[in-house]
């Protein structure tokens, strides 16, 4: 894959609302999925009434990834929006800040919106790098603010 | 620990956790990661790296737990940012640290802010970063 590139059309959407996505009606499945792989012990849910668990801080943003075809998928396995669309390179995880704003509950609906705050260019030791900032609401379907997520993605 | 027994500069007790290309797959269930990075060696070996990248989100969680431990309460985490500084990946040995940099006040509650760092085994810096925790 060669990169980085960038859009003029990616550009011009710095400052504006570029991703809407609502969750399906978070599963008590999932937090078992979401406990397990963190290292935990699904099993802790057992004989708990749903209106009882305790969901893991940063579930919020695993309930929100959306599902994908394989079809849709970039060569790597990446998300074409990653970021924003009209961005393409590599990626790697630069930076992220989780903020907690409220709990999430088996049955909640999740609403994330994603606001593109910025796009730089710079040139690295090892060639050009763009990294793309966004910033991100998660909203409950009684349209309580949750959680906020803010990250920055290396197009290299 | 109590609110009242924490104090500027205490360091919460460490702990470690090694994941492994299942533990990868486990996350990657959890949280749809397609990212070929992360479950397919041989795509990670062509981008240089040893084995499969350990996600970033994962490591966040690790931190949560680092905090979890040291608190008591699962749900103490208010804040958590991160930056990553160097990639691990299945099999490195990480070890999740923290020291306490401030007291205060947080919607009525005492909350600590904590500096926080996982490393590797060789000292590697993976994660820097910080948290805002509730005190029980």
């Amino acid at each position: 894959m060669s990169g980085p590139t960038v859009s003029e059309e990616a550009r011009a959407r710095v400052g504006t609302v570029t991703a809407r996505y609502r969750s399906d009606p978070v599963s008590v499945r999932q937090i078992r999925e979401y406990i397990a792989a963190t290292g935990g012990r699904p099993e802790q849910l057992d004989n708990v009434d749903d209106s009882s668990i305790c969901v893991p801080p940063l579930f919020f943003h695993a309930a929100c990834r959306p599902v994908v075809a394989e079809e849709n998928l970039l060569e790597d396995g990446q998300y074409s929006f990653l970021g924003v669309e009209g961005v393409t390179g590599r990626t790697m995880a630069g930076a992220h800040k989780y903020e907690v704003l409220g709990h999430v509950h088996p049955g909640d609906v999740l609403t994330v919106t994603e606001h593109l705050a910025d796009i730089t260019e710079k040139q690295g030791r090892s060639g050009a790098l763009v990294f793309v900032t966004t910033e991100a609401t998660y909203h409950n379907q009684h349209d309580v603010l949750i959680g906020r997520y803010r990250q920055t993605v290396i197009f290299r | 620990m109590t609110a009242l027994s924490v104090a500027v500069g205490d360091v919460l007790t460490p702990f470690s956790r090694t994941p492994t290309r299942m533990t990868m797959f486990l996350f990657g269930v959890a949280y749809w990661t397609s990212h070929r990075l992360h479950y397919d060696v041989e795509a990670a070996r062509a981008e240089g790296f040893d084995d499969v990248v350990v996600t970033s989100n994962l490591l966040s969680a690790y931190n949560v737990e680092l905090l979890s431990r040291w608190t008591g309460d699962p749900q103490c985490v208010v804040e958590l940012e991160e930056r990553n500084v160097s990639p691990a990946v299945a099999g490195d040995p990480l070890t999740m640290t923290g020291r306490v940099l401030s007291l205060g006040d947080h919607h009525g509650g005492r909350a600590a802010r904590c500096a926080l760092a996982i490393v590797k085994d060789d000292g590697t810096t993976v994660v820097e970063g910080s948290a805002l925790v509730l005190l029980p």
